[in-house]
């Protein structure tokens, strides 16, 4: 299984919708899940609006956090979207042996917005289906999906902008990615993590540490930073995807630092 | 905190006193008394049903939810046959669909911190053994706790403890499904997010260094660097604390993982408990025994050299 979690503070600039580059992902069945940390500096209707829709059209969940909230969210959105992929799953093999439909999708859309903390997007159809099963059936259907869904492999790519109103959450990003590394370790099915800066110096996006399982190398991120000031989600997203599906390719440099780099 | 403008989830709506709430499968009816509290996974009420007093929580979303009733079956199954905490599970439609809820016992009695403030310290104890035997009840049956924190620990009157939430109950060997930062051992770096007998362990005793304390208490975690978070030195004002002087050893061996099971850390503990009974209870009578002791040697044989005067004075005079 795998996903990308965007933190991100605002509004991509250049290059492509990222939108559309969050649908492609969906279409190669990774899950795009986006944060969005906002501390005092508030964040405007279009930034809101492009957080929730990357999340749409990515398939996951969008949230709005401060920065002292950051690591509690990935880890939820992580263990969240796992368990929902699964549910799918589950449930496409329920309706095969029931024969049930899912009528009550709409029923349920509105309830998670009526009804507090439902997460943006993804529980759309979770509420749906499994009420619409007796209780103690569902009580079975969700034994099954907790054991799959501890079981499973899971590899996710955390992409961050570094741009520069991020800067000073970066501390709260370091300890986000430890302590997801922490829970990833923790699960019963083989976890790896890979994090993407973005931007890069004449790169949408920059390879920061590669998949990986161990927990010290998270203390050496970010420490060099580039200068220039634009956010290009979209393509960031892209060669995230492409990175997913292919791995690094020979001919680039994930670790190299460029002059233009500061030590932060 | 947030600013206005970025708000994006609308507030939770809470039910209103005297609403009936009505199981969609099992019929039962409950009205609502009163809000009880509200955590990660949902809302709990008080609910009167048939004159008697319950409590009901409403969960946010339906997987985390029955993911919860299922481990409070199992529990019940295995640990409380004769006594179940879970009572109802059904769902309530409403007009804008369906939530999920669960019946359950209601509890009546104090938060830890709250009943140990009212009560004095010598009441850490028996609290601290009893929720150790909670905890251990649990480790027997294969689950750990997890979200072990002063909100999820309820004592009665006379020192008993129950857990309430059982949302980070989670079957050793897999990855803790809820925890609570600053009672985390994979926070404070001492250890994995695996669960583990040693994993309650250690946040039963950040817990209670942290209540003991309360100068230390932690409100935000970011706060603390990683670099500083040495569960250790939770245990720094505890070298000085006479009355607590016993239990110094064992949380030292909970925070480094090196009790094997919780029944082993409940032996301890309740060795402690009657080292500490011997060297006199509370602070407040152990000042007062010693004064006794330091007041007493004077006193005594300014009595027995008054006494003896007495008397070598009677016999002179009698002679």
């Amino acid at each position: 299984m795998r996903q990308i979690v965007l933190i991100t503070d605002g509004c991509s600039n250049v290059g492509m919708d990222p939108v559309a580059a969050a649908a492609a992902a969906a279409a190669e069945h990774i899950t795009v899940n986006v944060v969005g940390v906002v501390d005092r500096d508030e964040i405007d209707g279009r930034g809101v609006r492009e957080i929730e829709e990357i999340a749409r059209a990515g398939k996951g969940m969008s949230r709005i956090v401060p920065s002292q909230r950051l690591s509690q969210t990935v880890q939820m959105m992580t263990r969240k979207t796992v368990a929902h992929t699964i549910h799918q799953v589950v449930h496409r093999e329920l309706k095969q042996i029931l024969g049930s439909s899912d009528t009550r999708r709409s029923n349920a859309t509105r309830q998670s917005d009526a009804y507090g903390d439902a997460a943006e997007g993804l529980e759309t159809e979770l509420p749906a289906t499994l009420e619409s099963l007796h209780p103690d059936q569902r009580a079975e259907v969700v034994r099954v999906i907790e054991d799959l869904s501890e079981k499973t492999p899971l590899k996710v790519v955390l992409l961050i902008d570094t741009s520069g109103s991020m800067r000073p959450k970066l501390a709260a990003v370091r300890e986000t990615i430890r302590d997801l590394m922490l829970s990833l370790k923790a699960r019963e099915g083989h976890s790896e993590l890979a994090v993407f800066r973005f931007p890069g110096h004449g790169t949408d996006a920059v390879l920061e540490l590669d998949w990986t399982d161990n927990l010290e190398k998270t203390n050496e991120l970010f420490y060099k930073l580039n200068m220039k000031g634009t956010t290009p989600t979209g393509p960031a997203i892209m060669k995230v995807i492409d990175f997913i599906l292919h791995g690094t390719k020979d001919d680039e440099e994930p670790y190299i630092q460029d002059e233009s780099s500061i030590a932060r | 905190m947030k600013g206005q403008g970025c708000r994006v989830k609308p507030m939770s709506r809470r039910l209103a006193r005297g609403t009936v709430v009505t199981g969609k499968w099992n019929r039962r009816s409950y009205t609502i008394e009163r809000l009880l509290g509200e955590g990660a996974n949902g809302i709990v009420y008080l609910v009167r049903s048939r004159r008697r007093l319950y409590a009901m929580k409403m969960g946010f979303d339906a997987l985390d939810h029955q993911s919860e009733v299922n481990a409070l079956k199992t529990l019940d199954k295995h640990i409380r046959p004769h006594d179940p905490f879970l009572l109802d599970v059904d769902d309530y439609r409403t007009r804008n669909g369906s939530i999920p809820f669960y019946v359950m016992k209601y509890i009546e009695g104090k938060r830890i911190h709250e009943f140990l403030r009212s009560k004095g310290r010598e009441w850490v104890y028996p609290v601290g053994r009893n929720l150790l035997e909670r905890l251990n009840e649990l480790h027997r049956h294969g689950f750990i706790f997890g979200d072990l924190k002063m909100e999820n620990v309820m004592v009665r009157a006379y020192g008993e403890v129950e857990l309430i939430d059982y949302g980070g109950v989670t079957p050793l060997g897999q990855a803790v499904r809820q925890f609570t930062e600053i009672y985390d051992r994979g926070y404070w770096g001492g250890g994995s997010r695996t669960a583990d007998e040693q994993y309650d362990l250690f946040s039963f005793a950040a817990l209670f260094l942290q209540l003991l304390y309360p100068d230390q208490h932690i409100k935000d975690p970011t706060t603390v660097l990683p670099q500083n978070r040495q569960p250790l030195l939770l245990l720094e004002p505890l070298k000085r604390d006479h009355l607590y002087a016993p239990l110094f050893p064992i949380f030292k061996k909970m925070l480094e993982g090196r009790y094997a099971t919780s029944r082993q850390a409940l032996a301890a503990w309740r060795e402690a408990s009657m080292k500490a009974a011997q060297r006199g209870w509370t602070g407040a009578s152990r000042t007062w025994v010693k004064r006794k002791n330091a007041m007493s040697p004077w006193l005594g044989s300014w009595l027995i050299a008054s006494a003896l005067g007495l008397v070598v004075t009677l016999y002179m005079l009698f002679q």
